[in-house]
């Protein structure tokens, strides 16, 4: 009995504080499926993953990002990250299009470096004197590449959790219902034939294992992805497999 | 006992046991033969969903593009048609014969309508009707059109302020059919007066539009119409049109014709003048003329096309795409699927030895089978090319649990000596994964992947398990 109590009481505390933190926090919802900055950037060739991580860890430091490689011959990549600023994203710029273009890249840094040591230029004029005039503005990596088709900048929406949920629902409820029927039929004689003492003890228990197991995805910040939910549904299937287990036993007593 | 029947009790385990191997080994590994100076795998690769493989992405935007046109409006200032540079029919004295199907000659420009003309910067899209309702209907719109256009796997992100999509479908669905009708096209539907370009009947009046195939008597040929079947009011409006839109001779003895355009997106796809006054709900409009009968089916899937669209909700957002369509790999490493395999594995070698320590040589060979059912449902995977996501292959190590559970029941019922061991087993197991049963057989049938690739693995894991233990596992391991 005191064994009993002691894990309802856990058990509600893990519901607790696990409300609190969707409260707080929400559910830790995987980048790909929440509101992120994508930056494409094509190579037109073949390129080294591990190159393209070790940019983007110098430049978006601790920020989470995904890199993906786009395009059926893998000369492309997505950077996906929940925000790229437009400091990052031209730090991100320069060191991909210097990825693969080493002499190029020396080249331009030599001409950059004058160029910030005098910005200023003194030209002669016709008539003997001497002028000070701007030098042309330095070319950024913007100005070099060519926005829409070397690189791109896209703010992506997110995708919506009941949009992923929504498939499972009809056939859940199908199912559902199923089940309860084999159920009011099959284990009618357990509780003193209370069916519906029956039914309802085991969906209440299985809406309990649901959602101790959401208030630990959401204590434990296991990221939300499309993967959950069939895992989801499996572990409850199994929970209602063992609550069977158990009125078989019941039954042959 | 027979000396040969007693061999064949001996023999005939033997022979299923090796069997197994060999199929476990053929799952596992493959058969290799030699093509082309190298050695290739002749069983068949798994068939990925997206999850595992990667999307098309399609990225969409509201079209701001916008034209100076002249057109036509009425009293309230309201536009009732773009000004056409269709025309009116000068024939010559040709006589055209009086049918009740729609006639289609070619045409030159007359003006005569009694609105009055203005010219308009029209855009595609108003600012009033960019508006987050009208984005979330378009989306709405969208998914309808892409789930009934049977989409196994789809994402849409709307961005509700800007109106942007972003579009990700499989690339195991046929994607240039779901482009064409589901993402290209606006849905719009209108017959408009040719020589004007005044709207005479809009999409509202349409209850249904299909294809049909309807054959020649005289050249065994085939016409291909695209039904339109339309409600009270378009019947009225057809029935006027039918009287006005004809073929006359004018004042000056030339023969004249008024015609009408029918257009889906604003773009013709026939321009009829009506042969005798036409009173019908259903309007059968000729898409495709002398099709032999080989190629029917073809052409009707084109006219499917179109009819699919008017069966759905016009967008009211006119979209853009925005670059180009990308293929975008999955996040999952490269080696995720080696990674499930060897995973899948190392648990069958874990239960092999673990059933060989409790259960001596029933076990030993149980742990032979059960790697063997595991591999034959992999095998059935590739065959009937399953879509593999990330729930299938929850369902395929749920399938392997669920098979340990049934073999440890079963060799405890044989350890114990029970009487009829196997058919008390299945009747105990059956009775407690009736829920995984029920959920194996419902999810299969629906078209989503990841719902139906979870039914799909579950379905035949369950299946062959009936199936591959009834006939085998049960004469191996109880020797009846």
């Amino acid at each position: 009995m005191k064994k009993n109590r002691i894990i309802l009481l856990i058990l509600a505390l893990i519901l607790l504080v696990g409300i609190i933190m969707v409260c707080v926090k929400g559910f830790q919802v995987s980048l790909n499926l929440r509101a992120h900055d994508t930056l494409k950037f094509v190579f037109d060739q073949k390129f080294q993953m591990n190159d393209i991580t070790k940019i983007c860890d110098e430049v978006l430091k601790d920020k989470e990002y995904e890199i993906r490689t786009v395009e059926v011959f893998s000369d492309a990549i997505y950077i996906i990250s929940p925000t790229i600023t437009e400091k990052e994203e031209k730090a991100l710029l320069e060191k991909l299009d210097a990825l693969y273009r080493v002499e190029e890249t020396k080249n331009e840094d030599q001409t950059s470096e004058e160029v910030s040591e005098e910005p200023l230029e003194t030209i002669e004029t016709e008539e003997g004197s001497t002028e000070m005039v701007e030098k042309p503005a330095e070319e950024t990596i913007f100005d070099k590449l060519e926005k829409g088709k070397k690189y791109e900048l896209y703010h992506d929406s997110k995708v919506r959790l009941r949009d992923i949920v929504k498939p499972y629902i009809a056939p859940s409820i199908i199912s559902a219902t199923i089940i309860i029927v084999y159920m009011c039929i099959r284990y009618r004689k357990l509780n003193q034939g209370k069916v519906v003492l029956t039914v309802g003890k085991t969906l209440l228990e299985m809406l309990v294992i649901l959602l101790e197991i959401m208030a630990v995805i959401a204590i434990l910040r296991i990221p939300f992805t499309r993967t959950l939910i069939p895992i989801l549904m499996f572990m409850i299937v199994i929970c209602l497999c063992i609550r069977f287990a158990s009125f078989e036993k019941q039954m042959e007593e | 006992m027979l000396k040969s029947e007693k061999l064949t009790k001996i023999l005939l385990p033997i022979l299923c046991v090796i069997a197994s191997i060999a199929v476990i080994i053929i799952a596992f590994v493959g058969i290799y033969v030699p093509k082309l100076n190298k050695l290739k795998n002749i069983i068949p690769d798994y068939k990925l969903g997206s999850e595992v493989d990667g999307i098309i992405e399609y990225r969409f935007v509201p079209d701001d593009s916008e034209e100076e046109k002249e057109v036509y409006v009425d009293s309230k200032g309201a536009i009732r048609g773009i000004v056409s540079d269709g025309s009116k029919t000068s024939s010559s004295s040709e006589s055209v014969e009086v049918t009740s199907e729609l006639e289609e000659a070619e045409a030159t420009p007359v003006d005569d309508t009694g609105f009055a003309k203005e010219t308009r910067t029209i855009r595609e899209n108003e600012a009033s009707v960019l508006t987050k309702e009208n984005f979330e209907k378009s989306k709405k719109i969208l998914e309808e059109r892409l789930e009934n256009a049977k989409a196994t796997e789809y994402a849409i992100r709307l961005d509700d302020k800007t109106g942007n999509m972003v579009i990700e479908l499989s690339q195991n669905d046929d994607i240039a059919y779901l482009y064409q009708v589901a993402l290209s096209a606006h849905g719009e539907f209108d017959i408009i007066d040719y020589q004007t370009g005044v709207v005479l009947m809009d999409k509202s009046h349409l209850k249904n539009a299909q294809a049909v195939a309807y054959p020649d008597s005289e050249t065994n040929k085939y016409t291909i119409y695209l039904q339109l079947e339309l409600d009270e009011a378009g019947r009225n409006i057809i029935k006027e049109i039918s009287k006005q839109y004809i073929q006359y001779t004018d004042s000056e003895g030339t023969e004249q014709t008024d015609r009408v355009s029918i257009r889906v997106d604003g773009a013709a796809i026939m321009t009829p003048f009506f042969g005798e006054e036409y009173d019908n709900a259903v309007l059968n409009i000729p898409i495709s003329k002398d099709v032999e009968s080989v190629d029917v089916e073809q052409y009707k899937e084109s006219v499917e096309a179109i009819a699919f669209l008017l069966n759905h909700e016009t967008i009211p957002i006119k979209y853009t795409q925005e670059g180009r369509t990308l293929f975008i790999e999955s996040t999952l490493a490269d080696n995720t699927m080696d990674i499930i395999y060897w995973s899948v594995i190392v648990i069958l070698i874990i239960v092999f030895i673990t059933f060989f320590v409790m259960f001596r040589a029933r076990g030993l060979l149980a742990g032979i089978m059960n790697a063997c059912l595991i591999g034959l449902v992999m095998l059935v995977l590739k065959y009937v090319k399953v879509v593999i996501s990330i729930s299938s292959l929850v369902a395929l190590y749920g399938v392997i649990v669920l098979n340990i559970i049934f073999l440890y029941q079963y060799l405890n019922r044989l350890k114990q000596n029970k009487e009829n061991a196997y058919f008390a087993t299945m009747k105990n197991y059956y009775a407690i994964v009736f829920p995984l049963v029920v959920v194996s057989f419902i999810y299969t049938f629906f078209v989503s992947v990841t719902v139906a690739g979870l039914g799909s693995v579950l379905f035949w894991g369950m299946l062959l398990q009936i199936i591959y233990n009834t006939i085998i596992v049960k004469y191996v391991l109880d020797g009846k």
